[in-house]
C-alpha cells in the first residue's frame, strides 16, 4: 500500500460535501476510479444510476444522516437500495462503494467494487478496497478525535498530505 | 465532465424519484418516532418485528409495502403517506 494519501473535494452539494482520496502515484482519485470503472458496464447501469441519485438526493436535500449508511466495520458502504433493485427488475445488487462519514456535512468517498461472495473477504474485487477504506476510516476518525483533522461545516480544514499509519 | 457527472446526467427520472420517495417515507417514520420518543426497539416490539428490520426501514433503502406502511401509521398514530383525492 502506498504511504501518502491526500483528501480532495469530489462533489459539493447544498447539504453535503463529498471528498475523496488521492493515493500517491495513482492516476485517478479513488471515487473517480470507482465511477469510471463501472460507468460503461451495462449490467450495472441501474445500480450506478441509483447510487448516484442517492448521493445527490442526500447531498442536496437531507444531509448525511448516520442511519442512511450501512456500517461495514469502521467505514460505511453505500449499496443501492436492495429492494429497489427488484422493482427495477434487477434481482440483487452487489455493488459496494465504501465511504467514511465524518459528519452530516462531510463524507469521504473511497473506492468499491462488486461483492461476489457471501463474505467480503472472499470477494477479490472489494476486499482490498474494503481494507483501504477501513484503514483510512480508523486513522481519520482517530485524527479527528485528537484534533489533527478539523471540520468547519462542510469543509475539512488544512487538507495536507496524510501519511498512512502502520 | 467526469464519470459521476455523466452517470448523473443519464440517470432516468424514475431512479431519482424512487430514491427521493423512499427517503421521504423513512424520514417521515423517523420524525414520528422521535415525536413519540420511540426508539427502533420500541417500534419493533409494537409491530412484532425485529429491531434490525426497523433500522433497515429507517435507512430509506427499503421499498416498504403499503400494508407495512398502514401498520406503521396505526402504531405511530399519524399518516405517513397522503394521497390527494379528486373532488
Amino acid at each position: 500500500m502506498n504511504n501518502f494519501v491526500t483528501i480532495r473535494p469530489f462533489k459539493t452539494f447544498k447539504k453535503v460535501a463529498y471528498y475523496t482520496f488521492w493515493v500517491e502515484g495513482r492516476e485517478k482519485s479513488e471515487a473517480d476510479a470507482f465511477f469510471s470503472k463501472f460507468e460503461n458496464d451495462k449490467t450495472l447501469a441501474t445500480d450506478l444510476d441509483i447510487l448516484v441519485a442517492w448521493l445527490t438526493e442526500i447531498g442536496d436535500r437531507r444531509g448525511a444522516k448516520a442511519r442512511y449508511f450501512r456500517q461495514e466495520n469502521t467505514a460505511e458502504a453505500l449499496p443501492p437500495p436492495h429492494r429497489i433493485m427488484a422493482e427495477l427488475n434487477v434481482n440483487k445488487c452487489d455493488l459496494r462503494l465504501y465511504c467514511i462519514r465524518l459528519s452530516e456535512e462531510v463524507v469521504i468517498l473511497s473506492n468499491g467494487g462488486l461483492k461476489t461472495s457471501q463474505t467480503v473477504q472472499d470477494s477479490p474485487d472489494v476486499w482490498p478496497k474494503f481494507n483501504f477504506a477501513n484503514k483510512m476510516a480508523h486513522q481519520l476518525l482517530k485524527q479527528l478525535q485528537i484534533g489533527e483533522i478539523q471540520l468547519d461545516g462542510s469543509t475539512i480544514l488544512d487538507l495536507n498530505e496524510i501519511e498512512l499509519w502502520d | 465532465m467526469d464519470a459521476f457527472d455523466l452517470i448523473a446526467t443519464r440517470a432516468p427520472k424514475q431512479a431519482r424519484q424512487f430514491t427521493a420517495k423512499m427517503l421521504d417515507v423513512a424520514d417521515r417514520i423517523f420524525a414520528l418516532m422521535e415525536a413519540k420518543g420511540m426508539a427502533p426497539k420500541d417500534l419493533a416490539l409494537a409491530l412484532n418485528e425485529n429491531e434490525a428490520t426497523v433500522n433497515l426501514w429507517l435507512t430509506g433503502r427499503y421499498n416498504l409495502e403499503l400494508s407495512t406502511i398502514i401498520r406503521l401509521e396505526e402504531v405511530l398514530g399519524e399518516d405517513i403517506l397522503v394521497v390527494p383525492v379528486a373532488a
